[in-house]
């Protein structure tokens, strides 16, 4: 289970201090796929980041199975428990759909015989064919470059996929196929997915939303 | 593995870049090259000079000493009119008959047992006139008939003299010591091989050869009372030829020249060769004694040390003298090669200094890339030393065939810069006789080369800077995307 223990967070906005967390705890459990909604700046990306061991918060902790990570390890947090999906997909332009996921795989040290059949295998099932699966992504759509992100995700086994604005750059209809495969991530494979969006798609797809703004998080719905 | 792998692919897609970078370090490798090349001829030429010119000191009457001797021997009424003594060059019309002191075989003996003395050599010998052979006058340059002997016009007349010149050792006389004499035939004169050794062109006019005999007359001897007399019926003492040999010297007349014909004796062709008593007996010096010793040291380095133990030793220093007999030759050679070693090392420095500068500068205008994968990589959860791995291994691949190349391209152009050097700048020395004369003796002028080369002892210099050079550029665009927390690394790149 990954939580939020009475976490605090606050930048520097000119002479402002701007209290974007404040004092906020939440659990997110295997199996639930959660969305953030919220205005811009309220400070979503950041709540992700304190998730994801991107950054560290202020005042209270984040924990991963009840052991602070900030005393397991953030890049440990990072390379074995969560995995990132962004708007803008953050993959490596230079090398196909394949090499992006085992690039993950090599960094994450998982034991896999046959590291370029296995991620192969999960890029097929997010719908790439062989083809496509050994083209430099940035001659993939959007659509075929999020769902490499998601393989490459999905590759290091991490329990939490943490997906910032995941349909943020894609049309309805692939954005519907990223929501999809999220959906079975969470309910075939036991994934939490914690998605920060603004998208009402994404939203009514999701067990459980929230609503961050003012540095309070406040629960919007809940669909268990 | 996946860091090697992750940089091979990073360079390969990135093949605009990593062409540019090959380039920039290409041309930085090429300028260590030429440094390290051009230091280490330098070098090189330093010690093949300094070993040509040696590490000599002289053991020889104190000048306080002998200016005594003249003040006693003036009082006296002790003087000659011809011109005395061993100095070859020196001519005077009033010179002090004076008896200098002895260096004696014990002396020679106990320095011969300081660690560092290689040997020693003892000189006997002067002008002599030739009886049943012709001396050489081949010349290069002016034409000595043209010129007067304004020296000494009415004293002595060596236009067809040759010199005689009696060693200890010949092998350690200047002309063999610095491979511009060799032995062509027979051997070299010594106290156990005792005879003539005859330059390669004095034998062929005479049709002389190893085995036949020459006869010469002294020009002065000393007296039963030790005073300097000129001889003018004197017998001819005959020698026999052991040896001969060539020398690689030109005989030079330059227009100062001040000995009109009498300069021939000087001719490099015209020097013979004996052993020391037997230079002794054509002048009749042979009560044995030597006023002038050379002691050969192993190193220019050792000389202040070994001077320092021959002074200690129990000799009578009101009556000798030790003389660095190389000093000045050393430092001109040292001063010269200097200039060019100090370019080699501006060279080497700045190559080093702007290649790191260029290096960082290249890199941070591809920064926002740099940051950008800095950020993705530890997102997936790389470490931040594997990160700098990576951008080490990307300079390193692209390195390794930089300094491959610039291996050959180096040290071609160090070789075209050294060519270079050695005809435009003209390094030479002064060696030898040190005196200004009329004629230019071959054997007076040493040519340094500078011949560059990039030698294996070399590399671990080249390779040591290269990397360091590499190594500050990988670290420092890392030390400055890594004060930054992953979130705000990925959020500059976003």
């Amino acid at each position: 289970m990954l939580e939020l223990q009475s976490v605090s967070f606050s930048y520097e906005k000119g002479n402002k201090k701007v209290n974007v967390l404040d004092d906020i705890s939440v659990k997110f459990k295997p199996g639930v796929f959660y969305t953030i909604f919220g205005p811009s700046g309220s400070g979503k990306t950041t709540l992700l980041s304190l998730l994801g061991g991107l950054d560290v918060p202020q005042k209270g902790k984040v924990l991963f199975d009840t052991e602070d990570v900030k005393i397991t390890g953030l890049e440990n947090l990072r390379k074995n428990h969560v995995s990132f999906v962004f708007q803008n997909f953050n993959l490596f332009s230079y090398m196909t759909a394949i090499e992006n996921v085992m690039v993950a795989i090599d960094i994450s040290k998982i034991d896999i015989k046959n590291k370029k059949e296995y991620a192969s295998d999960i890029l097929q099932e997010l719908g790439l064919n062989l083809n496509e699966i050994n083209r430099k992504v940035k001659k993939l759509s959007g659509g075929q470059q999020q769902r490499v992100a998601i393989a490459r995700a999905l590759a290091v086994r991490a329990n939490y996929i943490l997906a910032d604005e995941p349909t943020g750059n894609l049309d309805k209809k692939t954005s519907e196929g990223i929501v999809e495969i999220f959906k079975q991530l969470v309910h075939k494979s036991n994934k939490c997915v914690i998605a920060v969006t603004h998208s009402d798609l994404v939203k009514q797809a999701s067990d459980i939303s929230y609503n961050l703004e003012n540095g309070s998080l406040d629960l919007l719905e809940e669909r268990l | 593995m996946a860091v090697l792998k992750r940089a091979y692919l990073s360079l390969k897609c990135h093949y605009v870049r990593t062409l540019i970078l090959l380039f920039i370090i290409l041309c930085i490798s090429v300028m260590e090259v030429i440094g390290i090349s051009l230091h280490t001829a330098v070098n090189n030429a330093e010690n093949e000079s300094l070993k040509q010119i040696g590490a000599k000191i002289g053991l020889e009457n104190n000048t306080t000493y002998i200016d005594k001797l003249n003040q006693e021997a003036i009082a006296s009424g002790h003087v000659v009119k011809q011109s005395t003594g061993n100095g070859l060059a020196t001519a005077s019309t009033e010179t002090p008959i004076i008896k200098l002191a002895p260096i004696s075989d014990y002396m020679i003996q106990k320095i011969l047992t300081i660690p560092g003395v290689v040997g020693e050599n003892s000189v006997s010998g002067d002008y002599a006139k030739p009886v049943d052979f012709k001396n050489v006058k081949t010349y290069q340059g002016i034409d000595p008939s043209t010129q007067k002997n304004t020296q000494s016009p009415n004293t002595r007349i060596h236009k067809d003299n040759v010199i005689i010149d009696g060693d200890l050792q010949v092998d350690l006389t200047d002309g063999f010591r610095k491979k511009q004499s060799s032995l062509i035939d027979g051997s070299l004169p010594s106290e156990s091989n005792r005879g003539a050794l005859i330059e390669e062109k004095l034998a062929q006019q005479n049709n002389l050869a190893v085995g036949d005999s020459i006869k010469v007359n002294p020009i002065v001897k000393l007296d039963d009372n030790n005073q300097v007399v000129q001889l003018e019926n004197a017998i001819p003492i005959e020698i026999k030829i052991i040896g001969i040999y060539k020398t690689s010297d030109e005989f030079n007349v330059l227009s100062q020249n001040f000995w009109g014909e009498d300069v021939y004796a000087f001719s490099p062709y015209n020097r013979i060769y004996t052993d020391f008593e037997t230079g002794q007996e054509i002048f009749k010096q042979n009560d044995g004694s030597i006023t002038d010793a050379d002691i050969y040291v192993n190193s220019p380095s050792n000389m202040d040390k070994v001077a320092k133990e021959i002074k200690r030793l129990n000799f009578d220093w009101t009556k000798y003298q030790l003389v660095n007999l190389t000093a000045s030759e050393n430092m001109e050679i040292s001063n010269q090669l200097n200039k060019v070693a100090t370019n080699a090392s501006l060279i080497i420095a700045f190559s080093s200094l702007a290649g790191a500068i260029i290096l960082i500068l290249i890199i941070s205008m591809w920064s926002k890339n740099y940051v950008y994968e800095t950020g993705l990589l530890l997102t997936l959860g790389e470490k931040k030393r594997k990160i700098i791995l990576q951008h080490l291994f990307e300079l390193l691949i692209i390195t390794l065939i930089a300094f491959t190349v610039s291996v050959f391209l180096g040290s071609y152009a160090a070789h075209f810069i050294g060519q270079s050097i050695n005809q435009n700048s003209a390094i030479t020395s002064t060696t030898g006789g040190g005196t200004v004369a009329p004629y230019d003796l071959g054997p007076n002028v040493s040519n340094i080369q500078i011949k560059p080369q990039l030698i294996v002892t070399n590399l671990p210099i080249y390779i040591g800077i290269g990397f360091i050079v590499i190594f500050v550029a990988s670290i420092i665009p890392g030390i400055l995307v890594f004060r930054y927390k992953p979130r705000e690394i990925l959020s500059k790149s976003l």
